[in-house]
């Protein structure tokens, strides 16, 4: 019995892992930044992870309401964008820093995290050119 | 009537904002010109406010209705630089500390920032402690569902701006994140005192402000999991009048006829001297829990107590006190129903009850001086016993704005210096009603 339910948990967590790609989003890096965990994702996102491996860590963010950032939000940090604003809203408000900046359209996003060492993004897996560092899909 | 203590005056436009300014360009103008990232931000809340009475109530709420309690404005700017440095600068406009006539900017944030790693991050500059829960997001109303954070709890120091050092450590455990906050330096904040009759030939009636500064530290340890925080700060410090002056620290009775006599509560009246000192030696420890419960319940709760570490001293503040709050998130909405309370020593109140209470009779010479200077002796006691509760909701139109009402009902025990009493009144066993509706924003 215990191993069929085991069977059935891991099909489903399958299922959620296939359902989180589908949502076609992907964290892509600088050249150099090593592939990512979704919870180091989240910590990145919330300003409680500045540096990776002894490298500082800048992350962007798609514009307020986007698609690809309200699916950002959703996939990777379990949270819509009042919520999400609202956490950056307190986190200015009690002198910890502001959000991460705003680019409106991938190609800005790839651009930026070309250029910027330690540079993390997101953009639709749709927008990913050739040479383009994916952190994490 | 007590050195130091000025009546409030305003001050020019010119020279209301000059400060501020200049601060926040100092701050600005160490960043180096190639600064990465830099943010403008703002915040503000204009809010109403009208009691049931026609006494003021926290300076400024009557049965007129007032807008100057509760509204404020602010403008912040962030900059990010050579990747772990940073600056924040915080100016707000709001009444001002000194006088009940006008509003005044001040620099509320104007730090430096460095944090080498994930888990250390040390600040130096003008800074807010996270003394209380809501204390460094206390102007920000979007922050918080109440409608206006509960005075008994956050009236233990007028300000929680603080000049100096923090170094924080920050452990990211499975469960959840702690974090140890430590700082030292000090503060310069303005004291109040409402002297109900004034003194004939001297003091008038009205408020009389003494501007204090206080030298300490303060370490705070917090726990944060999911959506949960729990808070305990422990502060240690000197208290002291900024120009130097002794602080009246107890009243000796002078004995005149069998049963009658009055407290020297002035260097002018006769007697053995008033007892001062040079400074108060405080300890506060706060204790703060926000947590959620099943069915977007969460309870929100404080504690406050303050000691004084001196024998000699007969009323300095101490006090407890503390709310505690249920809060039920539907959708937009969040009600909330809280109860706080304030409470000094009973020492103290028992002292300001016997100087409040005192007269000598009109036979003996100087009889009218000796009875307002009773009065107005125990009005510079700044002595509390209240409690208050309050049902009202925030509805949330985005995460930047929201729209928060409030009916709120305090109860005065035997007094409280958050109270205006008239002239020649006492405020006791009294209620209060009061209505407060309110718009906060960010942006």
């Amino acid at each position: 019995m215990k191993a069929v339910i085991r069977t059935l948990f891991l099909a489903l967590a399958s299922a959620a892992g296939a359902a989180r790609a589908a949502d076609g989003v992907v964290v892509i890096g600088h050249p150099g930044l090593h592939q990512l965990d979704a919870q180091t994702i989240a910590k990145i996102y919330t300003g409680k992870v500045i540096e990776i491996n002894g490298v500082s860590v800048t992350a962007v963010n798609a514009n307020s309401g986007s698609t690809v950032r309200n699916r950002f939000l959703q996939v990777y940090l379990n949270q819509d964008e009042d919520k999400y604003t609202a956490y950056w809203t307190v986190r200015r408000y009690i002198g910890k820093g502001a959000s991460p900046r705003e680019l409106s359209r991938s190609s800005d996003v790839i651009n930026f995290v070309n250029a910027t060492p330690g540079a993390i993004g997101y953009i639709n897996e749709a927008d990913i050119q050739p040479g383009t560092n994916v952190l994490l899909r | 009537m007590q050195n130091g203590i000025t009546n409030g005056s305003g001050t020019g436009l010119a020279r209301h904002w000059a400060g501020p300014c200049l601060a926040g360009a100092l701050v600005l103008a160490t960043l180096p010109a190639a600064a990465l990232d830099l943010s403008v931000s703002g915040f503000g809340t204009l809010g109403y406010a009208r009691s049931d009475q026609a006494f003021n109530y926290q300076r400024f709420i009557n049965n007129g209705g007032t807008f100057r309690r509760d509204s404020v404005a602010g403008l912040q700017v962030d900059a990010r630089f050579a990747d772990k440095f940073g600056a924040t600068v915080q100016v707000t406009e709001a009444p001002a500390s000194d006088n009940d006539s006008h509003y005044r900017g001040v620099v509320s944030w104007a730090f430096l920032s460095y944090r080498p790693s994930d888990d250390w991050f040390f600040r130096v500059g003008k800074q807010r402690t996270p003394f209380y829960l809501y204390s460094q997001s206390y102007d920000v109303g979007v922050t918080y569902d109440f409608a206006r954070l509960p005075t008994e709890m956050y009236s233990i120091s007028p300000s929680n701006n603080f000049n100096g050092i923090l170094a924080s450590k920050n452990w990211s455990l499975a469960s959840g994140d702690l974090s140890l906050d430590g700082y030292l330096g000090k503060s310069k904040f303005d004291g109040r005192f409402w002297l109900r009759d004034g003194i004939p030939g001297g003091q008038g009636p009205g408020a009389a402000f003494r501007a204090f500064e206080f030298k300490g530290g303060i370490v705070a340890l917090s726990y944060k999991r999911s959506e949960d925080t729990y808070r305990m700060a422990v502060v240690r410090g000197v208290g002291r009048v900024q120009d130097g002056a002794p602080i009246p620290s107890s009243y000796p009775f002078v004995s005149l006829l069998p049963g009658i006599g009055y407290y020297q509560v002035d260097p002018s009246l006769p007697g053995p001297g008033v007892g001062t000192t040079s400074a108060f030696h405080n300890t506060i420890i706060t204790l703060g829990a926000d947590v959620s419960l099943d069915s977007g319940f969460r309870v929100i709760g404080e504690f406050a107590r303050t000691y004084l570490n001196q024998s000699n001293v007969d009323f300095a503040n101490a006090s407890s006190r503390g709310y505690v709050s249920l809060l039920k998130n539907v959708g937009k909405w969040t009600p909330y129903v809280s109860y706080a309370f304030l409470r000094s020593e009973s020492a103290q109140i028992n002292l300001y009850n016997s100087v409040n209470n005192n007269t000598v009779p009109g036979f003996i010479p100087g009889a009218a001086l000796i009875n307002a200077s009773q009065r107005a002796g125990a009005d510079g006691m700044l002595t509390y016993d209240q409690s208050s509760w309050a049902l009202g909701t925030s509805y949330s139109f985005s995460a930047s704005s929201k729209l928060k009402g409030e009916w709120m009902r305090t109860r005065i025990g035997q007094v409280s210096s958050l109270v205006d009493a008239a002239p020649g009144s006492n405020i006791r066993n009294q209620h209060i009603n009061v209505l407060s509706l309110s718009y906060n924003f960010v942006f």
